[in-house]
This record gives C-alpha cells, sequence and structure tokens, in this order.
C-alpha cells in the first residue's frame, strides 16, 4: 500500500494529528541511528494513548499491514528501519511517568519515556533506573525494552532484561497483555524475558514497571595505566576473581585514547597502550577498602601508573573521555563504523590482537572501546564512505570480528541488537533449527509476521545466500565449529 | 558414557512420539511434590551431569542438567562464589537441571534477582528431537530470542535442559544477619522496605513469629556499617535462611497444604488472613492450610499479585495462579512449538500444557 492508500484508511480510525503523511515529514523517520540504512515509511502514526496503538494494530492486522516500532530512533542496528509499504508506530508522544511507588521501589511508565528521564523524576527520592546506554539522555525505555539494552554498569546491576519488573502489550491479535507482575516473578512461562529484546517483533509495549535502586552512598573511579594490552585484560579478570564487583569497568586502546583525549583533555596519558576505568561504588568505607584492593591488583599486573579521582569533579573528567570516546573518534575520521560483539573476559588480549591483525589486513584503522567488565566490544573502524569500495570493505571487515567473537564462545552482539545490520551474521551464530525455532516462537505472538518484518532472525533462503558468499577458498569458517 | 546417556534420552523421546505415552522428566527426583500430578514414564537425567566449563574469572558456570546443587556448590565455593539465587528446596540429590525448571529463587530474591536473572545461555532437547543452544556463556548477548530465559519454571514443558550456563557472584566477604523484635508483621514489611531503598547492602529479609531479621552481605566495612545505622542483635551465623531454604524451619515441618502469596512488598496484610512466615522483604508470604485459596485468589488478581499451592493441594486441579486467556493462548502456543506431540511433563504446570 502506498502513502495515500495509508492514510486513508487510517483516518478512518485514528484522529488526524495522529498521521504524519507528506515527504518531508516522513524523512524525519527514515532511519535510526544507524543512518547508512534508509527507507520512506508509507505512513507515520503517534498514538496519543493505548486506544490509538490499539486501533492502529487492529488496522494493520484488518489489512495485512507491516508495523514497525519505534521509541526515540537511537537504535544501532536499524531495528526500527522502516517497511516501504507499512507504518512507523512511533512511540515518542507517550512519554509520561504513571506512577513511582517509592515504598516498592518501582516505576510505571509510558514507553516513549527517556531512560535518563526516569532517573532524574525519582532522584529526590534517593532512587534511579540502573541501565545506562549511552544514549540515555535521548532513548526511550520502550526502545530499551525492544533492545534489552545495556550500559556501562551491567556486570553489577544488569542489562534492562534484570530491571524491568513488569510490561503491558498490545498484541497484534488485539489483546492487551500483561506480562510480569508489580510482585515479583509470575506464573506460567516466562513470557516477560521473552519479550524482552525481542525487537519489536512480539508485540508494542505501552507501559512498563521499571525497578529502582537507592543511589549509591558514594562512587569512585580508579584509572589503571598500561604498556600492554594483555596486562590491562589480565587486570579485569584479576578485580573480578578478587571477588570485587564493580560498578563499571571500560577499556580503551592508544588510538581510542589519542582520540579522547585530542576531543576533551581527560588527562589520559598519551602514550599508554591500553587505560582502563574502574568505578567502584557503595558505602564510604566498602568502596575505600575495594580502592585499595583494586590499587594492589592493577599494580601486581605492571600498571605503570595507578591514578584516583580525587573528587567528584576529577571523577566526571576521567569518565568525560570514555564517554566522549565515540564523538572523539569521529572527528578523526570522516565515518566510522561500531562494532558490538561479545567475548569471554579471557580472551580479550588475543582478540585485540587478532583485531589489530585484521586492521592491517584491510588497511582500516581501528579504535577500541569497551565494556571491559563483561567483555562486550566496541571497535570503532575508521573509513572514507567517500572513497568508492571502503563502506563494503569496512562491513565486511565488521563481519569478521564478530565471527572472531562467536570463534572464541562469544556473542555477535552484546547490547545493540540484531535488527539489519547483523542479520547475516546471525546465520553464523545460530543453527537452521535455532532460527526455525525463533521464527515459530515469533508466530505465536505474530501469526502474520507484521511485527517489524525481516528483522533480526533471517530466513534459511537468506542464510543459505549469506553463507555461500562467505565461503572462502572453498572452505566454510570454523569448520569445527559444530553449528556449520 | 554420557554420550551414551544423551542417546538414551533421544531414544527415549523418538520412542514416546511414537507411542503417544508421555515422559515425567527427573533431575534427582527430590522435588516431586511440587506442581501439578505427574504422569508419564520416568526419564531421570541424574546420569548426564558434570561440570563442562568453569573459569572464576569469567564468573560463568556451565553444567550438565544432572550435576547436583551440592556438588556444583562444593566447586564455587572452593573459588569463593556461588549461585545468587540460593537455590530453594534442595536435598543432598536435588540438581541444577531440576532448580532451573522449577525456577524458585531463595530469599535473595529482591535483592539480587531470581533464578533467569542467572541464567545466560542453555542448551535444550525439544519434544520434537530436536538439539539447540541458546543464549551463550557471556553476561551481555542480545542475539535471538531469550529461550533460555523463557524455559526457567516451565517445569520441563516446554523441553529437556540438557545444559546450562549461569552467572556466578562471589561470595560475600561477610555475613551478618540483624534480628529485631516486631511484633506486627505490617511494621515489620514497612521497616523491609525502607531500609531497602536506601544503600545498604542488604541481601534477605524475613519475618517469622514477631521476629525481623535482616540479612546483609558484603565487605567488611560494608557490612559493619550498615550494622551500626539499622541496629538490632548480630547474628555472625544465623541459621534461619539456610531453614528457611531448605524448609527445615519449624513453619514447614507440619505436613499441611503450604501456600505461597506473592505480592507487592508493601501490600498491608489482611487481619483475616495473616502469614505464618514472610520472606523476600514482603513480597513473598506463606500461608498454611486455615487460609481458603480459592477465596484469596481474585483479590489478588486486581492487585498485582498471585499465588501458588505449594504442597499438599490436590493435584488433580491447577495449583498454579489461574492465567489470563490470551496469555494462556500464547503459552498454548508455545507448548506447540516446542513439544508438538505434548509428550514432555504434559499438565505438570497447567492442564492446557
Amino acid at each position: 500500500m502506498n502513502t495515500e492508500q495509508l492514510e486513508k484508511l487510517f483516518l478512518r480510525a485514528l484522529p488526524d494529528r495522529c498521521l504524519v503523511s507528506n515527504e518531508a515529514a516522513l524523512r524525519t523517520f527514515e532511519c535510526d541511528g544507524l543512518s547508512a540504512f534508509r527507507e520512506l515509511p508509507g505512513l507515520v502514526i503517534l498514538p496519543d494513548n493505548i486506544d490509538h496503538v490499539m486501533t492502529a494494530l487492529r488496522v494493520c492486522r484488518e489489512n495485512a499491514v507491516p508495523v514497525v516500532g519505534r521509541g526515540a530512533g537511537t537504535g544501532l542496528s536499524g531495528g526500527a528501519l522502516p517497511h516501504p509499504e507499512g507504518i512507523v508506530l512511533s512511540l515518542s508522544r507517550m512519554n509520561k511517568l504513571l506512577e513511582v511507588d517509592a515504598a516498592n521501589r518501582i516505576a510505571r511508565v509510558e514507553p516513549g519515556m527517556t531512560n535518563l528521564q526516569i532517573s532524574k523524576d525519582v532522584e529526590h527520592l534517593g532512587l534511579y533506573y540502573a541501565p545506562d546506554p549511552s544514549s540515555q539522555i535521548a532513548c526511550s525505555i520502550g526502545g530499551n525494552i525492544a533492545e534489552n539494552s545495556g550500559g556501562v554498569h551491567c556486570l553489577k546491576y544488569g542489562l534492562t532484561v534484570h530491571n524491568v519488573v513488569a510490561v503491558k502489550v498490545a498484541t497484534i491479535e488485539g489483546d492487551l497483555i500483561d506480562l510480569g507482575h508489580q510482585s515479583l516473578d509470575s506464573p506460567g512461562f516466562n513470557l516477560l524475558s521473552l519479550m524482552v529484546g525481542s525487537e519489536g517483533m512480539m508485540g508494542i509495549v505501552v507501559e512498563a514497571t521499571v525497578k529502582l535502586l537507592p543511589i549509591p552512598e558514594c562512587a569512585r573511579v580508579v584509572m589503571g595505566v598500561f604498556d600492554s594490552v594483555q596486562n590491562a585484560g589480565d587486570s579485569v579478570a584479576a578485580v573480578i576473581a578478587s571477588g570485587i564487583i564493580p560498578a563499571g569497568i571500560e577499556m580503551m586502546d592508544n588510538p581510542a585514547i589519542r582520540a579522547a583525549e585530542a576531543f576533551v583533555n581527560a588527562g589520559y596519558p598519551l602514550d599508554a597502550k591500553a587505560i582502563l576505568l574502574c568505578e567502584l561504588d557503595g558505602t564510604e568505607d566498602e568502596v575505600a577498602q575495594q580502592i585499595r584492593q583494586v590499587e594492589n591488583t592493577f599494580r601486581d599486573n605492571q600498571a605503570k601508573d595507578i591514578r584516583i579521582a580525587k573528587d567528584e569533579h576529577e571523577r566526571q573528567l576521567f569518565w568525560s573521555g570514555r564517554k566522549a570516546s565515540f564523538p572523539a573518534v569521529g572527528r578523526i575520521s570522516p565515518d566510522y563504523y561500531c562494532i558490538d560483539g561479545t567475548i569471554p573476559r579471557k580472551s580479550i588480549g588475543e582478540v585485540l590482537t587478532r583485531i589489530e591483525r585484521l586492521s592491517e589486513e584491510y588497511g582500516l584503522r581501528i579504535a577500541n572501546v569497551f565494556h571491559a567488565g563483561d567483555g562486550n566490544l566496541h571497535p570503532l573502524i575508521l573509513y572514507d564512505a567517500r572513497i568508492p569500495g571502503q563502506t563494503e570493505k569496512t562491513i565486511e571487515l565488521g563481519s569478521r570480528i564478530l565471527q572472531l567473537c562467536v570463534e572464541m564462545g562469544g556473542t555477535i552482539t552484546g547490547e545493540h541488537g540484531v535488527g539489519v545490520e547483523k542479520i547475516g551474521d546471525m546465520c553464523f551464530q545460530f543453527t537452521d533449527d535455532e532460527r526455525e525455532i525463533f521464527h515459530a516462537v515469533r508466530r505465536c505472538l505474530d501469526p502474520d509476521s507484521l511485527l517489524n518484518p525481516g528483522k533480526a532472525i533471517p530466513t534459511l533462503a537468506r542464510c543459505a545466500e549469506h553463507n555461500a558468499m562467505h565461503v572462502h577458498h572453498g572452505e566454510v569458517p570454523f569448520p569445527h565449529l559444530e553449528r556449520f | 558414557m554420557q554420550e551414551d546417556d544423551y542417546a538414551a534420552l533421544q531414544e527415549a523421546i523418538g520412542t514416546a512420539r511414537q507411542s503417544g505415552d508421555p515422559l515425567a522428566i527427573e533431575g534427582g527426583g527430590t522435588r516431586k511434590f511440587y506442581g501439578r500430578e505427574i504422569v508419564g514414564k520416568p526419564l531421570s537425567l541424574s546420569d548426564y551431569h558434570g561440570i563442562v566449563e568453569y573459569s572464576p574469572t569469567e564468573l560463568v558456570v556451565t553444567v550438565k542438567a544432572g550435576t547436583t546443587v551440592d556438588s556444583l556448590s562444593r566447586v564455587l565455593q572452593d573459588n569463593r562464589q556461588m549461585l545468587g539465587f540460593e537455590p530453594p528446596n534442595c536435598l543432598p540429590d536435588s540438581t541444577i537441571g531440576g532448580s532451573i525448571a522449577l525456577g524458585l529463587s531463595g530469599s535473595a530474591r529482591p535483592y539480587r534477582g531470581n533464578v533467569q536473572d542467572f541464567v545466560l545461555g542453555a542448551r535444550l532437547l525439544t519434544g520434537d528431537g530436536r538439539n539447540m543452544r541458546f543464549g551463550g556463556q557471556v553476561i551481555k548477548n542480545v542475539a535471538g530470542f531469550d529461550i533460555s530465559r523463557l524455559v526457567v519454571g516451565s517445569l520441563g514443558c516446554l523441553g529437556i535442559v540438557l545444559e546450562v550456563s549461569l552467572k556466578v557472584i562471589p561470595k560475600p566477604e561477610c555475613e551478618w544477619t540483624l534480628n529485631m523484635e516486631i511484633p506486627d508483621v505490617d511494621q515489620a514489611i514497612s521497616k523491609f522496605n525502607s531500609l531497602s531503598g536506601k544503600p545498604y547492602p542488604i541481601s534477605a529479609c524475613a519475618w517469622c513469629s514477631g521476629v525481623a531479621s535482616i540479612r546483609l552481605s558484603g565487605s567488611q566495612a560494608g557490612v559493619k556499617s550498615a550494622a551500626q545505622v539499622i541496629g538490632g542483635t548480630i547474628n555472625e551465623d544465623d541459621p534461619i535462611w539456610n531453614q528457611i531454604n531448605i524448609h527445615t524451619h519449624p513453619f514447614f515441618k507440619q505436613g499441611q497444604r503450604l501456600l505461597k502469596v506473592f505480592q507487592k512488598p508493601s501490600a498491608p496484610v489482611a487481619a483475616s488472613h495473616q502469614p505464618v512466615l514472610v520472606d523476600w522483604g514482603g513480597a513473598l508470604r506463606w500461608y498454611g492450610e486455615e487460609v481458603d485459596d480459592a477465596e484469596l485468589q481474585p483479590g489478588l488478581s486486581g492487585q498485582g499479585g498471585w499465588l501458588e499451592r505449594f504442597c499438599n493441594a490436590d493435584r488433580s486441579q491447577e495449583v498454579f495462579h489461574t492465567l489470563h486467556p490470551a496469555t494462556m493462548r500464547i503459552k498454548q502456543r508455545l507448548k506447540d512449538v516446542f513439544d508438538p506431540d505434548r509428550i514432555l511433563n504434559p499438565g505438570r504446570m497447567y492442564s492446557e500444557l
């Protein structure tokens, strides 16, 4: 159906203020944070309330119109890439805080509310919402649920799935169902966990109840400076082995350090091969004790310098470089491509060495910034899209890095989701049977596959094509892995 | 040996599919009291055991389903680590597979999370004989739908969990329990809730017979400073948590019907229905057989609560909270996907599943 036909169809059911149909306005929705992929949607619907969402879904079901749910559009895997003959259901107007229940430490919110706003609105109660994706100032809680978003503090406080207590979901079949409870846990199969991270393919979350945690009494950060990436990686494992779970532990390699330092002057040593930023939180006494332990651990692993942020200002300064590392890399290269694989922590050294080799092989520079505590890598491939063929080369290099992650026992995506970006890479992480089950599970909630069609889970045919493309010298990659 | 065991599982599934006679999946056979009545030929996983991989610095362990909780806990203990969900109701033969299938979490539930919060991946043998792995062995992983958490607590109705990867946690350096007399249960719950909103290292709160117990776990320094502020009598090794966990606490030793009621932690206790034991800081309330569960259920549904007839109920009837028809329909479809011939623990959870 084209825009005109869709508009006619939905105008019968919804007020015209909910519809966006002129081409200039539709352009706003043509991509999410992964701007390399663009598609003009047939129509955009901006519901004011749950009734509007249910009505929109009913019209879609009755007319077999594809629906792409969208939060703030900050996703990095193209999960909200529109369907040319479908609608984008943008939940941005449903952005209210519905209820704060301080005694039970939960908040009930609409899906369009931004992640950071939740914490701001409950700060006066000494509470906050823990998951903190780097886009938290803009990203919405509905989008976080669709992607199971992470952030810097996942090792200690978990991902979105660990911090959402219940969701209200509008299904494509016309039901409004509650998954999870305001009490803890729920009877029957665990549909709440299934819904979180389902990339908008199982229903539209119209309300969420999230867990609030007490703001720690104190948070301090230690910076470890290392001459080798291996020593930095070993330090991370040693901190964990000593029984400490840091609130966050981040690593940056030399290219990332240089880019960040040039951008924000965080005081990072330019000659370091790697730095670690380790944040500890808890009571004053507890943090003081753990700082000493981390300091000793870093020293035991040949840190050549250890700096402890002396006050809140310096803590923010240490973090500023890490937080600004993506835009900082953006300043030293016309384009960059962010990869999101996860590996077991013990392989950090080996993987970084092999990434360096791949960087040389492809002649493309790579800066590494990552959540070292949970092994979630964010290699940033620097390239220039204006040079013919370089974008394709970059995407291929990204895929090689993800294959390396799977080979090491990790995964192709730690927190950004599969979307359209990594749909081909799903073929080497999962077997035909596993992907078939994913499709079948999805049909339990969306029998006609109208919700975000074509995303996240590749078809068998697509994988056959993808794997054929990746046969190298007649050999399938990683023949020892049983998934091939 | 283990390969033979796996082949035996495959064969049992093949035979059951052909004959249509269901299988009753068993771990150590120690928690047969749970759920609805068991039908089918027993299929034990107790020989399918062992730790597949454990790297303490990764905080991840991968184990086969038949591994006993006891043996795994000992290995973790040697590395000063533990299972964060403190699986309850474990006897020496109780297995990890059983703990995943039941999906029960111990007293630390509100503070550390539930069983699925610690599951990173699982290998599943479905009712149509497909062997598949979901999730993985890393903490952050969003590739594919979260089937490994979906199967937690599914009582074997979606497949045989062959192997599971679990996130483990460091054993706290220090663990103290603070006991205080609070005769009124509502007052105790309100105390738990106000303390839980503060940044103290609380890992459990329970109330029984007029005594409130608050467990603090963490670094020596953190526990000591919190204990000073909270007050109460300090017990450095209080047996109450283990007694609640393995049900040796006097409350459980009655051989009677027991009812678990899950409510918002702050929900007031009805004067007509006084719980005997409160756990999870007020979110879990245990009742003896003096309470009429059929009367309680409708009121709970309206307040975001639910109940479970934990043991000694009429198991030919439903024992778990009634589901909304739309969610039951989805769950029936899931059952059809994972176990199309309905040979795996049919009816153990709900008669329709």
